[in-house]
């Protein structure tokens, strides 16, 4: 009986051992890649420069009511959100928004101006913008500017510099 | 100055929670005692309850302004006082000084290694967030966003609501208190929205730890602990600054608190303690009203089946006094908002009735369930944690005291009735359903992962038992109040 035991609480022991041997290797493996990723980190995220962009516009934005929003990164849609998060208390509604496809991605019944609000990227300006949104490298490096709001007839408030521009449409306020 | 007013501002709902948690401990303990453990669940009820005055003073006021601090100083105070002169009339308890009988030697190899792996975690915490300051997508495309309309947004702090994409029906513990801690500051400094993490992923491993220490045991309190914290993807997650995380803790919590109830003769104090826990894991996400339904619905069913357990209808009125005043905070909010839900909106009757039929959909979410629960954690792949777990629990077996016998169904069936849940929302999904359950369902088991694993570890036989053989009732570790003579059921028992 006795060998028995010692042979099962050498068992449960194992197992106990296993689990955190286990545990710590893994735990000390990540905390490695962490430590070497936290290296690297620059000082001003390409995040907070996307946002920085933004700062003088969001002043001009009317609080809590929708602007109309354009980029040309169409299929993306983290362009867009970045952009509303830097924006807040704005609300931004785009034509064009992929992330949600399935409803309209603004209430039909906010209250509305008639600004809009173009954000042209340009990689050659700012070399940042590739590795915030890779998957638009090929159209942020090609440098063309297309029409943000074809076929609008658009008068230019405010260009805050870096392709931030905002514009009243018809007889915009 | 920044960094000592973000971590200033984080100490009113703290202390908040500490009055609110010691209220409702039982009387007989002295007001230190089990300190780690009302600590970590001062973040979870302090943050809950300060984000709740948050949102009912902006719609008392119309705004975020810094008269919710004097409302918040004089709740501290009342509850102060309250405390005070209820611990006098409740007489200066004896000190507990139970005896205890070390079986085994004190477990200090497994508690450096959770000493080990919780600076290893809170140090990987701490570079995920330099990397990523204002979290993941869902961080700032939702509840950062959220916070940022609080504060920002003046008297139209509620047009958040018109950003259909953005879920403008999920609840705003997380964001409240980060708008409120900005408020503060006078700062919307990302250290705010960085430490409420923090201060939930960690309370989330302590409280854990800490109560199955106390129901079974220190051995195994500190093993929840190291499977915590050896989950790579709950501290990932956490410094991502998803509410998931404290949503786990928030279920956490209710559970750990309905079985410490369960296993003492104390007063119904730790019920309505799991209620408001309960009802402010519905006030983090819709996740948690689902959350309070099965709850609900196996407190009841306890409540029918097993009549002569100990007063099972008191309980449950006892939880629900404190899930209804939080709940109803919610239901308003609902309707001050009236946001849709986009797995709900755009339904109809005869659509849901066509998925329900469709065989390929509960297969692929079948397989994707089986998949998902043995590498959701970013586990080892050849050693993942589920595997180690079953292998633990073959190898020491199961026991459950006839008497615990309600509260383990709860606890195992908890977790299994909210995934089941899960389920058939993405049965009824309008999205496509390949993108909705890849794009959520490691974040549903990592909100059920500690539930689990306080079902888990409150069934599955201590190491001490499993060594020694002997019954639960002369356990090394001091048992909230001791009914010695109870019979146990043993289920499973591989060392016998």
């Amino acid at each position: 009986m006795s060998v028995i035991q010692t042979s099962y609480g050498a068992r449960v022991r194992l197992v106990s051992a296993l689990i955190v041997l286990l545990i710590l290797s893994s735990s000390l493996s990540q905390l490695r890649a962490s430590l070497s990723r936290a290296r690297q980190v620059q000082p001003i995220s390409n995040f907070a420069l996307y946002q920085q962009r933004f700062s003088e516009v969001r002043n001009l934005l009317p609080r809590g009511k929708v602007t109309t929003y354009a980029d040309p990164l169409a299929k993306l849609c983290e362009p867009f959100v970045l952009a509303q998060y830097s924006v807040v208390p704005a609300i931004l509604n785009t034509r064009r928004f992929e992330c949600n496809p399935t409803s309209d991605i603004v209430d039909p019944g906010a209250p509305t101006t008639n600004l809009r609000l173009g954000n042209s990227l340009d990689a050659q300006q700012e070399p940042f913008l590739p590795n915030l949104f890779p998957e638009g490298e090929a159209i942020l490096r090609s440098g063309t500017q297309t029409d943000l709001f074809p076929g609008e007839k658009l008068t230019l408030i405010k260009d805050t510099g870096n392709g931030i521009r905002l514009y009243s449409s018809g007889d915009g306020k | 100055m920044t960094t000592f007013l973000t971590l200033l501002s984080v100490v009113p709902p703290l202390i908040l929670g500490f009055l609110v948690v010691s209220l409702l401990w039982p009387k007989k303990e002295r007001l230190l005692t089990d300190f780690w453990l009302k600590g970590c669940l001062s973040v979870a009820v302090g943050f809950g309850v300060s984000s709740c005055l948050t949102f009912v003073w902006m719609v008392a006021v119309g705004q975020l302004t810094r008269g919710l601090f004097l409302v918040e100083l004089l709740l501290i105070l009342s509850l102060s006082v309250i405390l005070a002169r209820w611990r006098k009339t409740a007489g200066i308890p004896a000190p507990i000084d139970l005896p205890r009988r070390p079986l085994t030697r004190k477990p200090y190899w497994l508690r450096a290694a959770v000493a080990i792996a919780s600076i290893s975690a809170a140090v990987r915490f701490v570079c995920i967030s330099i990397e990523s300051p204002n979290g993941l997508f869902d961080a700032f495309a939702i509840w950062n966003m959220r916070a940022r309309f609080l504060y920002r947004g003046g008297t139209d702090w509620m047009h958040f609501r018109y950003m259909t994409w953005t879920h403008p029906d999920y609840p705003l513990l997380i964001p409240a208190s980060i708008a409120r801690c900005w408020e503060f500051s006078g700062n919307e400094t990302q250290l705010i929205p960085m430490t409420i993490a923090f201060l939930f992923t960690f309370c989330l491993i302590g409280f854990v730890s800490l109560s199955i220490a106390r129901l079974r045991g220190e051995r195994q309190g500190l093993l929840a602990a190291l499977v915590l914290l050896g989950t790579p993807f709950l501290i990932q997650h956490g410094a991502s600054q998803y509410v998931d995380v404290p949503l786990g803790c928030l279920f956490a919590a209710s559970l750990s608190l309905f079985l410490l109830h369960a296993e003492s003769d104390s007063s119904p104090g730790f019920l309505v303690l799991a209620g408001i826990t309960s009802g402010l894991a519905a006030w983090t996400k819709n996740e948690g009203i689902l959350f309070v339904a099965a709850f609900f619905f196996l407190q009841c069913f306890l409540a029918v089946f097993f009549r002569k357990s100990r007063g099972m209808r008191v309980n449950l009125i006892a939880w629900m006094t404190g899930c209804a005043p939080i709940f109803l905070l919610v239901v308003l909010y609902k309707a001050l908002l009236g946001g849709s839900n986009d797995v709900v909106s755009g339904h109809n009757l005869a659509s849901s009735a066509h998925q329900l039929t469709e065989v390929w959909r509960y297969q692929m979410v079948s397989q994707q369930y089986v998949q998902m629960f043995f590498n959701f954690g970013r586990w080892n792949e050849k050693f993942p944690m589920p595997i180690l777990l079953a292998l633990y629990v073959l190898l020491l077996g199961v026991r459950i005291e006839k008497r615990f016998v309600p509260s383990a169904i709860l606890s195992v069936s908890l977790p299994i009735l909210i995934m089941i849940g899960y389920f058939f929302t993405y049965i009824f999904s309008p999205h496509d359903l390949r993108w909705h359950v890849g794009a959520s369902l490691d974040r549903l088991y990592l909100q059920m992962w500690p539930l689990a694993l306080i079902a888990y570890f409150t069934i599955v036989r201590t190491p001490e038992q499993a060594l020694t053989g002997e019954p639960a009732a002369q356990r090394d570790h001091t048992p909230l109040t001791g009914r010695k003579n109870s019979r146990e059921l043993e289920l499973v028992s591989i060392h016998d």
